[in-house]
């Protein structure tokens, strides 16, 4: 299945720094999910399909950590929102908000369900300056 | 739909996120226009309420209040919530124009979808089967119809619980009651409220709002002025002496407030600045520049405070105003520290999170430094207005007892309604509510209740109060003793700058629905002023006409008047009556100031 509105990090961090950093500078509401996991799977093709939808004139993305061990250098291009970015644990953690200054406003624990509810939460705590 | 049951203590918990949305009170302007009444909670004392009683809240309440429910009355409140928003979620999402513009709109959008949406990922566990969560769940992957079938969904599920519900709620025992109390120096009393008890109505009593008579109180208190005036002619020092044994208490505190100041500046900000100093030069440069704006503000309000201090001590007559006038700038910088240290505080917590490992080590004695800082000049600014409210409430008449929600009992008279008989609306003419004074409370109370043996409650669902004033241009007649400076030459046969006379002043004010302060203390005025002089010490009467400025409930006043008879100007300052309880006649020497503080 085609996800349209989903970029994928690439494993090698270089690289995946530079696909991080361009996507953070478009603009876009964003959720990312963390892993490769069952629930990260379920989420993915869900917040894909949500992503279609355009509020204000602002477009929705969804960026997918598969290697959470990038996690550790790609969480300094975010700042701190309603959360901490350093308390986030990619572990614990089936997808983040972030907003349109890429601040850490919500994260989905992987003791919740990815469904279209939980993952519309997302989008709509992502949704702010 | 699959059935769950759910607590009553749960229910019981729910009323209280309703707490203030079953009743609505708002209130006619002068226009007749409907008005939100918000904090400070205002209202005209000869005004029109509109009470209005939202059944659909009300029959949510309700609903929370029974013992087996579809669903807990919080969900249904929230819904309700959203589909009350639904308009405005959808216009939000299609908001074009500046980026400004639709960023509050995703503001909006937010405030619209969020708080359902937070409940039901709360409650994920226990709603995940039923068929709602389901069709809701659905109805959000639709995104080529945007939220359209997400509102659908929402309404046809409430319309089914509501519709399934009123009927049971219409049967069952549990019932509203509404009740409103006047709140006087003398107690509270209840009044009635149409549709809602069956209390003998007070009738219509106008609290005038311009004073077209003099008050007996204040011919009473001009009788006091003139025989003060008398007593006080060749003796002026003895008021000055009794006015500093008053500022006395005041002087204390104020040295005690400079101490702590120095305290914090030479100590506290002191060590937060060594600190510092043994970071990067990165940090430094980020919080040199907070610290030293701090520093200033702290040395600017020790300056300011030091000029209060010396215009206590050295307390005139013609310097009463002055010093009112720089002890609320003092208020206004009070509350401007109160704000820097709490940013810097800030500032300093964050660039703490954010720190590298390497500066972790500063972390605790940098946060706790600043954090002292922060909670010293936080208790000195809220020492320092505790002292001036203490030192202001001499100008506040009023010994009103704060009616709380317990002693606010329903009388008999009040109507237990189900929810079919509860009125929509009503209108309250606050001018029937009883015998009242500016400054005078009302209260209303709504509660649920349930007289069962095995199921009773009594839950309040709406408790408000609001302070009753005149709103707009209002007027009082006050006698006071006015101090008579000419302003060309000296009074005949004396040496005196000053003579005291009695006088009426007639001051118009212009009531706010903004601030207590203003209203109970302040109280700002323009008037006229009318005195018996006596310029040239002949023992006959003469007529004073000024424009006199009016503060702190006409007990300051500052104005320029003509004697009519000698045609002299002279310049006014005037004290109300009684001062400080001070209504004793015949006076030579002040009185002690025991028995002043006593008063």
């Amino acid at each position: 299945m085609a996800l349209d509105n989903t970029i994928i990090l690439p494993d090698n961090e270089a690289e995946a720094i530079a696909v991080f950093s361009s996507a953070l500078a478009n603009d876009k509401i964003s959720i990312i999910i963390f892993g490769d996991t069952e629930k990260a799977n379920l989420a993915a093709p869900l917040a894909d399909n949500l992503a279609k939808t355009i509020t204000a004139g602002f477009h929705r993305q969804v960026i997918w950590m598969k290697n959470i061990a990038l996690w550790a250098n790609l969480k300094s291009h975010l700042g701190n929102g309603t959360l901490d970015v350093n308390a986030i644990d990619p572990n614990q953690t089936i997808c983040i908000s972030i907003s349109l200054s890429n601040k850490v406003e919500y994260a989905l624990s992987t003791s919740k369900t990815p469904d279209n509810i939980t993952l519309t939460l997302a989008f709509i705590n992502a949704s702010k300056a | 739909m699959q059935r769950f049951y759910t607590l009553l203590f749960i229910s019981v918990l729910s009323l209280s996120t309703c707490y203030s949305q079953v009743v609505k009170i708002r209130e006619y302007n002068s226009n007749n226009e409907l008005i939100e009444v918000s904090k400070p909670y205002i209202i005209d004392i000869n005004g029109r309420l509109s009470i209005n009683i939202d059944k659909a809240i009300l029959l949510d309440t309700l609903i929370g209040s029974l013992d087996q429910r579809e669903y807990p009355s919080e969900m249904l409140e929230l819904i309700n919530q959203a589909l009350r928003l639904q308009q405005k979620t959808l216009m939000s999402m299609t908001t074009t124009g500046s980026r400004e513009e639709r960023l509050k709109a995703l503001d909006n959008f937010r405030d619209g979808m969020a708080p359902l949406l937070i409940y039901l990922v709360e409650h994920q566990d226990n709603l995940a089967e039923t068929q709602f969560y389901k069709d809701l769940e659905e109805a959000l992957g639709k995104t080529d119809q945007g939220y359209k079938p997400y509102f659908q969904i929402l309404d046809q599920y409430y319309e089914q619980v509501t519709s399934r519900y009123t009927a049971i709620v219409s049967k069952s025992s549990v019932k509203f009651k509404l009740g409103g109390w006047l709140n006087t120096e003398k107690g509270a009393e209840p009044f009635h409220i149409e549709g809602f008890d069956s209390i003998s109505s007070k009738g219509i009593i106008q609290v005038p709002r311009f004073a077209t008579s003099i008050p007996q109180s204040e011919v009473d208190n001009f009788n006091e002025a003139r025989k003060l005036a008398d007593s006080l002619q060749n003796n002026t020092e003895v008021l000055i002496d009794y006015m500093k044994k008053r500022a006395s208490n005041t002087i204390d505190e104020l040295k005690t407030i400079e101490t702590k100041l120095s305290d914090i500046l030479d100590n506290g900000l002191k060590s937060f600045e060594s600190r510092l100093d043994s970071t990067s030069a990165s940090i430094q440069q980020k919080f040199r520049q907070p610290v030293n704006d701090l520093k200033q503000s702290l040395n600017d309000f020790r300056v300011d405070l030091a000029i209060v201090k010396n215009d206590v001590q050295n307390i005139t007559l013609n310097k009463a105003l002055d010093i009112a006038i720089e002890a609320d700038s003092l208020i206004k910088d009070a509350g401007r520290l109160k704000i820097e240290a709490e940013q810097l505080y800030k500032m300093v917590t964050d660039e703490i999170a954010a720190a590298p490992s390497i500066a972790q080590k500063l972390k605790s004695g940098l946060t706790s430094d600043i954090s002292n800082v922060q909670t010293q000049i936080k208790n000195l600014a809220t020492e320092y207005l505790n002292e001036l409210k203490a030192s202001l409430a001499v100008f506040n008449e009023s010994n009103i007892t704060e009616l709380t929600e317990t002693a606010a009992k329903f009388t008999s008279s009040t109507f237990a309604l189900g929810y079919n008989d509860v009125p929509a609306s009503t209108i309250l003419d606050v001018r029937t509510v009883g015998q009242r004074e500016v400054g005078d409370e009302i209260y209303f109370k709504a509660t649920i209740v349930r007289d069962s043996t095995s199921n009773a409650f009594d839950e309040t669902v709406f408790w408000q109060k609001y302070s009753l004033f005149h709103i707009g241009l209002n007027s009082s007649i006050r006698a006071s003793l006015i101090f008579a400076d000419k302003v060309n030459g000296n009074f005949a046969n004396t040496s005196n700058d000053f003579q005291l006379a009695p006088s009426y002043s007639a001051i118009f004010k212009i009531g706010s629905r903004k601030s207590m302060f203003y209203n109970k203390y302040f109280t700002p005025g323009l008037g006229v002023n009318v005195s018996t002089l006596d310029f040239n010490n002949d023992n006959t009467p003469e007529i004073g006409i000024g424009l006199t400025a009016a503060f702190f409930k006409d007990y300051l006043q500052i104005g320029y008047g003509r004697n009519m008879a000698t045609d002299d100007n002279f310049w006014l300052f005037g004290l109300r009556l009684p001062l400080f309880g001070w209504a004793t006649t015949g006076i030579e020497s002040a009185p002690s100031s025991t028995a002043i503080q006593s008063n």
